[in-house]
Order: C-alpha cells, then sequence, then structure tokens
C-alpha cells in the first residue's frame, strides 16, 4: 500500500521542463528573453502560465497584447489537455527541456478553445471529473459531494496540494466491496498518427469470467492497432504520465493509481522513436 | 484502494516495473532541472535588475553632462577659480548642517528620554505582572493543597461505602434467611390448616353415619309399633261414641290445613274482607303469623325434596291489608341536610334514613313514636339510597361518590365498599338471592355484585343515565333518563324489553308479588306495569302533584292496593290501585318536596322524608 501511495505522490509530483520562447514574429521593444519553468504533468498549461506571461508582456507594447496561446513544433498546444499528456503525446522522444512557442497573435480558432479565465478551466475540469464519475458509479459519488468538496478538488489541483486533493478525490476512488471494480474505466486513448482527437468506449475493468482486465486488454479491444503482433517488431509505444506501464497491468490498478485528476485515464500512443 | 485480488510477488511485477519506470523518469525529466530552472530564473530577474538599474544609470549622467563639460573648460581657464567662492558659502553650507545635526541630535535625545521613560513604565508593569503571578501561584498551591484534602477525604467516604456495603449485604443475607424461615413456616401453617379441614370432614361425616343409624334405629321402632298396634284387636261394636270421637278429631285435623289451601289458592279472596271488616292490628298480626308460619313449614319441605341450589331469602307478602295514612306521628329534624332515601326494614319497626350529609340514621318505631337506634357513618358521599337486605341484617347504600357500601346493622362503620362506577351512584338494590346486589350509576351502567367476594359479577351497559333499578327474582329493571324503563334477563346478555314513558323516570318500586311494577316520572305522573304482559295497566295523576326531582320515590302500599307518593309541594298524594281515582292527599308538616316515601310491610306506618331534613311517620 505504502508502494500505491508512492506512485499516487510521484504521479502528482511529476513535473516536465519547459523553455518558452517568444514567437519570433511577435513584436517587442527589446530582446525577450527565454523563460524556464517546471511544469507539472498534472495541472493545465493556462493554469500555470501566469508567470510567463508577465514575462513576455513586459518586452512588448501594450496595444499588441492579445490571448496568450502555445505552440509546439507548429502545433498549437490544447489547453484543455493536461500538460502530461502533451508532452507524451508530441514531444516526449525530442530532448529536454521542452520547447514551447509563446504567441500573442493570430489565435488558431479552429484549433483551440478560448480560454478567457481561471473559471473556464474549473469548469472543463468539473465537467470531465463528472464525466468520469458517470462512468465509474453512475454519478453518485460526485452527486453526494458538497458543493465544498467540489471546490476542495479544484483548490488543491489549482495550489498543488497534493493532500488536499486526494483528501476528496479518494472517495472517487472507491468502489463496492461486493465489485471488483468500477463500472466502466474512464479512459481516453490518443494517437498522434490519426484525425480523430481521441478513443472512448465503455469497457469494464472486469471481464465475464471474472478475470481482471488489463492493459493489454483494453488496447486488443479498443485499438488493436496499437499492439505489436506476437512476433513482429514493437512499433507504438503505449505511455501514460512519460513511463510504459507492462501490457499486463490491471486496468482497473491503473485506474485508480495513474489517472489524471479528471479521475482518466489519459493514454498516449506514439511511434516507436527510431533511435 | 484495492488492488488487485492477490497482491503477491508475481503480481507486484508490473508494479514494481511501473515504480522503477516513475522514478527513471523523475530522474531524467525532473532532478536534473529542479535546481537549474529556478537558478536561471533568479539570474534573470538578477539580469533585469542589472538593465534597470544600468537604464538608470545612464539617465543621470546625462543630467552631469553638461557640468561635465563645462568641467574642462573651466579648468582651462584656471582650474583654482571656481574653488574662489566656496569657503564662506561652504561655511555657511557647514554650519547649516552643524545645525541641522544637532537638531537632529536634540531630537534623538529627547526620543531616547521618551524612551526609558517608556521603559521604565514597561517594568513597573511587568513587575506588577509577576507579583501577580506569585499571588496566583500560591493560590494555585493552596488550592492544590485542598485539592489533595478533598481526596483524602473522598478516599475515607469510599473505605466507609465499603463498610456499609458489606454490612449491608450481611443484613441481606440474614434478611433471605429470615425470610426462608418465614416460608417454611407459612407451609406448615398450611399443612395444618389442611389437616384441620380434613379432621372436620372426617368428623361430619361421622355425624352424618351417626344420624342415619339413629334415624334407621328409629324406624325400625316405629315399624315395631306399628306391628304391634296392627296386632292388636279393636272391638267395633261395643262404643260408638268413639266413632264421633274419631270423626271429631280428623275434623280438627283437617282445620289447619284449610288455611293453607285458601292461601295457596288465590290470597287476593280474603284479603279483603279482613280489611274492610276493620280488624285489629293485634288480631291481624296474629293470623299473619300463623300464615307465615304454615308457609314457612311448607317451604322448608320444599327445600328438602327439591334441594334448590340457592340459597334463598324468604320474602313472603306478610301484609294482608294496608291502610292509607290519615295523620301524622311524628315530625323529627333528622339530618343536617336533605334526606334522600328512606327505607323500611322488614321487620317494619326498624327504618332507615339518609342524606346528603352522608350518615344514615337507623330508627326504630316504638308505639306511635321514631326512637333514634344507630347512626352509620363512613359514607364517601351524599347518599343516594338506602336498602335493607331481606334479612334485615345488612344495609345497603348507594353514594356520590361513585360507589356503593355496605352496612351491618349494629356496627357503625361501612364492612365493605363497591366500587367499580365512574359517576355517581344512583341506586343500590339487594337481590332475593342471598349476597347478591345491583347498582345503577349515571355512568350509564348498571353492576350486578357477588357480596361474599365483593367484587363486580357483570356489568351491563345500560345507554343511559339510570335513574333507579329494581331486581325480581332473574329480572332487573332499570329507568333513566331518557323516559325508557329496560328489562334486563339475568341469564341474557342484551336487554329483553323497553317501555317508554313520557318523563324522565325518577323511580321505580316493584309490587311484592313481583308482578307489578310501579314508576314515577317527571310528567308527574304514576304508571303500573303489569309484569306479566309487560304493558302499562295504569297511570295515575292528579292536580297539584308534581315531581318535585329527578329521584322523588314512589311505592306500593305492601299489599298493592294503593300507590304513594310525595309531591314538590310538600303534600302526599295517594291513588287506589282497582279504582285508578285518587283516593286522597295528606298535607302535612313538610314545607318542601318530598324526595321519597317509604310504606311499612305490615302496612300500618309511612315515612317520608323531605329536602328540609325533615323525616315525618304516618298512621
Amino acid at each position: 500500500m505504502t508502494d500505491d501511495k508512492d506512485v499516487l505522490r510521484d504521479v502528482w509530483f511529476g513535473r516536465i521542463p519547459t523553455c518558452f520562447t517568444l514567437y519570433q514574429d511577435e513584436i517587442t521593444e527589446r530582446e525577450a528573453e527565454p523563460y524556464y519553468l517546471l511544469l507539472p504533468r498534472v495541472s493545465y498549461l493556462t493554469l500555470v502560465t501566469d508567470k510567463v506571461k508577465k514575462h513576455f508582456q513586459k518586452v512588448m507594447r501594450q496595444e499588441d497584447i492579445s490571448e496568450i496561446w502555445f505552440e509546439y513544433e507548429g502545433t498549437p498546444l490544447k489547453w484543455h489537455y493536461p500538460i502530461g499528456l502533451l508532452f507524451d503525446l508530441l514531444a516526449s522522444s525530442s530532448a529536454l527541456p521542452w520547447n514551447i512557442t509563446v504567441h500573442f497573435k493570430s489565435f488558431p480558432e479552429k484549433d483551440l478553445l478560448h480560454c478567457p479565465s481561471k473559471d473556464a478551466i474549473e469548469a472543463h475540469f468539473m465537467s470531465c471529473v463528472k464525466e468520469a464519475d458517470a462512468l465509474k458509479h453512475k454519478s453518485q459519488v460526485i452527486n453526494e459531494m458538497q458543493k465544498k468538496d467540489h471546490k476542495q478538488l479544484w483548490m488543491g489541483l489549482q495550489n498543488d496540494r497534493f493532500d488536499q486533493f486526494w483528501a476528496i478525490n479518494r472517495k472517487l476512488m472507491e468502489y463496492p466491496a461486493e465489485e471488483n471494480g468500477f463500472r466502466y474505466i474512464p479512459f481516453r486513448i490518443y494517437q498522434t498518427t490519426t484525425e480523430r482527437p481521441f478513443i472512448q468506449k465503455l469497457f469494464r475493468p472486469v471481464a465475464a469470467d471474472g478475470q481482471l482486465h488489463t492493459l493489454g486488454d483494453l488496447l486488443k479491444e479498443v485499438c488493436p492497432s496499437a499492439i505489436a503482433p506476437e512476433d513482429g517488431e514493437k512499433k507504438n509505444q503505449v505511455m501514460i504520465h512519460g513511463i510504459e506501464p507492462m501490457l499486463e497491468t490491471p486496468l482497473q490498478w491503473l485506474s485508480e493509481h495513474l489517472s489524471y485528476p479528471d479521475n482518466f485515464l489519459h493514454i498516449s500512443i506514439i511511434p516507436q522513436p527510431t533511435d | 484502494m484495492a488492488g488487485p485480488g492477490a497482491p503477491g510477488v508475481p503480481v507486484a511485477r508490473w508494479k514494481r516495473h511501473i515504480v522503477r519506470q516513475l522514478r527513471q523518469r523523475d530522474r531524467t525529466q525532473k532532478t536534473l532541472f529542479v535546481e537549474l530552472v529556478p537558478a536561471y530564473n533568479r539570474l534573470l530577474e538578477k539580469a533585469e535588475l542589472l538593465g534597470w538599474i544600468s537604464e538608470k544609470l545612464q539617465l543621470e549622467p546625462n543630467d552631469v553632462t553638461p557640468a561635465t563639460l563645462q568641467g574642462p573648460w573651466e579648468e582651462e581657464s584656471g582650474p583654482d577659480s571656481d574653488q574662489v567662492p566656496p569657503p564662506t558659502t561652504l561655511r555657511v553650507k557647514w554650519q547649516k548642517e552643524e545645525e541641522g545635526l544637532r537638531q537632529d541630535c536634540g531630537k534623538m535625545a529627547y526620543q531616547v528620554v521618551e524612551k526609558s521613560a517608556a521603559l521604565g513604565a514597561l517594568e513597573a508593569t511587568l513587575e506588577e505582572r509577576q507579583s501577580r503571578l506569585a499571588a496566583l501561584e500560591a493560590c494555585a498551591a493552596e488550592l492544590q493543597e485542598a485539592r489533595a484534602r478533598q481526596t483524602q477525604q473522598v478516599d475515607a467516604q469510599r473505605a466507609l461505602n465499603v463498610a456499609q456495603r458489606a454490612a449491608y449485604e450481611a443484613l441481606r443475607a440474614q434478611a433471605r434467611l429470615r425470610e426462608a424461615a418465614l416460608r417454611r413456616l407459612e407451609e406448615e401453617a398450611h399443612d395444618l390448616l389442611e389437616r384441620l379441614v380434613q379432621r372436620k370432614a372426617r368428623a361430619a361425616a361421622e355425624r352424618n353415619l351417626r344420624l342415619e343409624r339413629h334415624e334407621k334405629a328409629k324406624q325400625a321402632r316405629m315399624s315395631l309399633e306399628l306391628k304391634k298396634a296392627a296386632k292388636r284387636i279393636v272391638s267395633i261394636s261395643e262404643s260408638p261414641n268413639t266413632i264421633g270421637g274419631i270423626r271429631e278429631e280428623a275434623e280438627t285435623l283437617a282445620l289447619p290445613a284449610e288455611p293453607l289451601s285458601l292461601k295457596s289458592g288465590t290470597g287476593e279472596k280474603w284479603k279483603r274482607p279482613f280489611r274492610s271488616a276493620s280488624a285489629t292490628s293485634l288480631t291481624l298480626s296474629r293470623c299473619v303469623d300463623v300464615v307465615k308460619e304454615l308457609l314457612d313449614f311448607k317451604k322448608r319441605r320444599g327445600h328438602s325434596i327439591g334441594g334448590a341450589p340457592e340459597p334463598r331469602y324468604q320474602s313472603i307478602p306478610v301484609c294482608v291489608a294496608a291502610q292509607p295514612p290519615t295523620q301524622v306521628q311524628d315530625v323529627l329534624d333528622a339530618h343536617l341536610s336533605e334526606v334522600n332515601a328512606v327505607s323500611f326494614g322488614p321487620s317494619s319497626s326498624l327504618l332507615a334514613t339518609g342524606g346528603a350529609d352522608r350518615l344514615i340514621h337507623l330508627w326504630n318505631v316504638v308505639g306511635d313514636r321514631l326512637k333514634a337506634n344507630q347512626t352509620l357513618e363512613g359514607a364517601g358521599g351524599s347518599i343516594t339510597s338506602v336498602d335493607f337486605d331481606p334479612s334485615g341484617s345488612q344495609v345497603l347504600a348507594a353514594t356520590y361518590s361513585q360507589a356503593a357500601q355496605l352496612w351491618k346493622v349494629g356496627e357503625v362503620q361501612s364492612k365493605e365498599t363497591l366500587s367499580g362506577h365512574t359517576d355517581k351512584v344512583t341506586a343500590a338494590k339487594f337481590k332475593l338471592t342471598r349476597h347478591q346486589a345491583v347498582t345503577g350509576s349515571r355512568d350509564r351502567t348498571v353492576k350486578e355484585w357477588d357480596l361474599g367476594r365483593a367484587y363486580c359479577s357483570r356489568t351491563i351497559n345500560v345507554l343511559s343515565y339510570c335513574n333507579d333499578v329494581v331486581c325480581g327474582d332473574h329480572v332487573i329493571i332499570s329507568g333513566h333518563n331518557d323516559q325508557k324503563i329496560r328489562f334486563w334477563d339475568s341469564r341474557v346478555p342484551c336487554c329483553t324489553q323497553v317501555i317508554p314513558v313520557q318523563g324522565r323516570v325518577t323511580s321505580l318500586n316493584l309490587s311484592q308479588d313481583q308482578l307489578h311494577l310501579l314508576s314515577c316520572s317527571r310528567d308527574d305522573t304514576l304508571k303500573v306495569i303489569d309484569l306479566r304482559v309487560n304493558n302499562i295497566r295504569q297511570a295515575f295523576r292528579a292536580d297539584g302533584f308534581r315531581c318535585g326531582s329527578d329521584w322523588t320515590k314512589a311505592v306500593f302500599s305492601p299489599d298493592r292496593s294503593y300507590v304513594l307518593a310525595g309531591s314538590w309541594d310538600g303534600a302526599l298524594y295517594i291513588w287506589d290501585v282497582d279504582t285508578g281515582k285518587l283516593e286522597g292527599s295528606l298535607r302535612g308538616p313538610h314545607c318542601t318536596a318530598v324526595n321519597a316515601v317509604a310504606w311499612c310491610s305490615s302496612g300500618s306506618h309511612v315515612v317520608s322524608v323531605d329536602q328540609a331534613r325533615k323525616v315525618v311517620l304516618w298512621h
């Protein structure tokens, strides 16, 4: 159990070293220094980049500033995906630190959602939590909670307080003793190779014969192209939180321990790096 | 947080893999940069600050530039030239500065003084606090001492308690022993009692045996004598006179049987002549005695043959002719307040009156006077009815205190209380069967009582406020406020008959032959009901007769020739039953409504009681 708690901590305190540089076409009064930051994997970009925004605004004229957005190697970064997911999906094979370009102009309306304030992030986060609980417990747990519990979840994430967050989130991870797991596992599988943003299906943690489903079972069922044939060469990496769990890992355990704070298991499938 | 089913070693492989991978991830992505990034940010901040400072510094020299530009130019003209004017100005400046410094010094000194004063004050408060603290500590020590004393006391008390508990336990044990002894003794007493009873039964059996033997001996003797007599030869021809003698004897033997047959036929026929002949009371009573004896004899024989299961009072109508009263014989202020009830005993010489003063007075009728005999006390409330049992040895009274009470004649205090009604008891009557009584109450019930055990043997819900109740052999008749007379058979659970009258029933009276019922109601009418056909035979009214209250009692004369009732104005009204006409009204000493009247069983006296304490004896 202590191991499990350590896993939760490691997941929560995962960090990605990032270098923010201003887009070269942005008009500045003087040269903008790059800004380095350790981004929490479980958080959202617009939630933790206040300092970045401030740093670059200093060198810009007031009238040139509009909504900030980020881009990596030409791909606009969706602020409503957790940072860890964005990194795993787009940049896990590149060298550290992660180079993100900061834009203040020409917002890519068709790729990104606007993020007018932190309330928008909170609303998105809570809707994810509720969707996950709908899958896990038919929304029973989240509906029994009080408003202040919901607030505590959000504040725990916003202020990076592990204990504050897990005091409430623990209840969302419980399931009736007479069953072997949740009703359905809330997961999303992301692939860079397809147009589809992600795959999400109903998948039970326990098979009809009572056997616990594993990560491998899930992929076989939902995304068979992700796993290599028995003899074939491994072509893809299955990555959660920057690691590759073994395919025999039980899905229920993964959902309890490797879910992001929004209670979803965000799984990235990326091509095996060639080198 | 349940892990998969069995967290054994092989299962943990994937978990170990995850932990290892996470650690590896953190090593490469986090640990390397965790110091670097903040350090860079600090450097960035410093660089920015430096930039800002240098910017400022660049601006300042711009201000100075004219001077520096001027400098060399002036230096050329003469380096000392600009030092010429300063000494005086410098002195002035220095003096000014010195003055300023002195002022500052003064200010500071003043501040020092102020601060030291403040320090002194603070020290004083500190000292004061310390002294207070010391006092409080002393107080605390004292309190602790007191506490120690208290705990000692508690300990002592506890020890005492333990000792007392031990003593208590010892006493309890002793008590238990005593109780056991008592139980043993009780058992012994029970045994002895049983043995006594057995012995008594044996003795009785022996006596019976002896008597039987005696009887047999007697019979044997008798049969012997009869045989002897049969053997004797009588010569008939010699004396004809003896035959006449025998006949005479037979006639005399027949004579005593004659009244018997007459009486057992219809008493009515020969009651009349006696009254009309106005026989003296002496001869009348003698005649009554004879009849009574004869009847008693008959009854006794009947008993020995039939073996009647119920012990019964022998009620014999002994009055052959009642005389309507004509004059007042005695007037008494008997009670302290209203007199509600009056009743003659079976012997005609004993009289009971009951009043609102909670007393029952017994009176002897001696000649033409009422002599106080006894007072029965202990009634819980106003008396509403009194009744003698047929043997004349007990008095039953109904009271307002929701109970009926029973006295023995000769004992002042009440012997038994029949409680169970929930409202005023309005009537209480003995039944003809021994040890039984009936009570009626305002609580809409009539109760039958077993006096031997003093418990209620039956409760009848009579639906309305019951004003009076009478009982025959098997019938109970109750008179109600809802203008109905109801009949209850003691063998049937529900009402057997209802006879409506036109006013609230105030009284009921049963004739001695139990064939006629007299009712009095608030429509100022008396009614005679024939119980054989259960309908109203006659109604009696009179100008001036008005029923004084809800409990005005009317009675039959003992021979059922007359009915008698008292009116609200104090007059007594007498009607003849046979003709239905008013026989007469008597005005006497009553000034208020007459509550009740009673006619003695010998028919010679009438007593009336009123609302103003008076008891009047009439003849």
